[in-house]
């Protein structure tokens, strides 16, 4: 349709001299702001402002599903033969946020959305070393998974604040006040 | 949804221990109890528990695999004046041990506790999660 590739061609320069006129494009380099997306550089914007809020809701996520395992930790604190388990939360959460390296999948298209490596799965779970052996080959120690719970509880309320923090503060960046 | 898995878990374990506690109370109210005219006087109970996975990796909840039975002979005592007395003038009692049956209990009720706090954190910490950017 050539009719509408004139008029996307004459917003986009419409916008250009809206922003020269505003931000002084001038001044800037001829590559700074592409002639086909002129709202690119925004977009940049919102990924940097978003950045660390996407950090702190992976880190929330590990905690949920530490939460879980220490909740069957002592569900199952008097089940014959049961084998305590847990995860490393520092090496998980640098599994999640690293660049996917691991486990990355193809992409044949630009608008394919990247695979991050997920959650712990089974297979990373490690299994709770014995402290007093039982009789009936149960690991839990009840007085560690119970401490680890109120632990976890806490630092998911700390990243929850660090959350409603940020989002405060992005809040009165957009609002100018 | 992740952490309402908790309530499943923690749900499931509150439930098992619960009837142990009830199983406990059965083999205590039972404790004097005698044999009648079959010979057979009451067998202590105690629960099995087994693992069940819910949900996620990892995530395990808790059942009551059976209940079985103590099979050991009851305390025998001499008294013929019993009306249940045998032909020996024997009395057969429960294998009931109190002591065993109240130690039971104790635990029973640590554990149920235990897991009622857990499911109380997990329920602050999802009411605190949907306020979240407020």
């Amino acid at each position: 349709m050539p009719g509408h590739d004139r008029v996307v061609r004459r917003i986009a320069r419409l916008k250009l001299s809206h922003n020269r006129f505003t931000c002084h494009a001038r001044d800037l380099p001829d590559t700074a702001i592409p002639s086909t997306h002129p709202t690119l550089r925004e977009a940049d914007m919102l990924e940097q402002m978003t950045a660390r809020l996407d950090f702190h809701g992976q880190s929330l996520n590990l905690r949920a599903q530490r939460q879980q395992l220490l909740a069957s930790n002592i569900a199952n604190a008097d089940t014959p033969g049961y084998v305590a388990r847990d995860f490393d939360f520092a090496q998980a959460l640098k599994n999640v946020t690293a660049a996917p390296a691991r486990d990355s999948v193809a992409v044949s298209d630009v608008r394919h959305l990247p695979m991050r490596p997920g959650l712990p799965r089974s297979g990373e779970l490690a299994y709770a070393v014995q402290t007093q052996p039982s009789q009936d080959r149960n690991t839990v120690d009840l007085d560690r998974e119970r401490a680890n719970f109120v632990d976890n509880s806490v630092r998911y309320e700390s990243t929850l604040r660090f959350i409603n923090g940020h989002v405060k503060t992005m809040l009165s960046a957009i609002t100018g006040q | 949804m992740s952490m309402f898995n908790i309530f499943n878990v923690s749900g499931s374990a509150v439930s098992a221990q619960a009837q142990r506690l009830n199983v406990v109370a059965s083999n205590l109210a039972n404790a004097d109890a005698v044999a009648g005219p079959d010979g057979q006087a009451y067998k202590a109970r105690q629960v099995q528990f087994q693992t069940v996975p819910l949900g996620a990796p990892g995530n395990a909840g808790v059942k009551v695999q059976t209940i079985t039975e103590n099979q050991q002979p009851g305390r025998r005592e001499h008294n013929p004046n019993h009306p249940m007395a045998d032909a020996d003038g024997y009395v057969t009692h429960s294998n009931v041990n109190p002591v065993e049956e109240m130690v039971n209990m104790i635990s029973a009720s640590r554990s149920y506790q235990n897991n009622v706090e857990v499911m109380n954190t997990a329920k602050t910490l999802l009411l605190k999660t949907l306020q979240m950017g407020q």
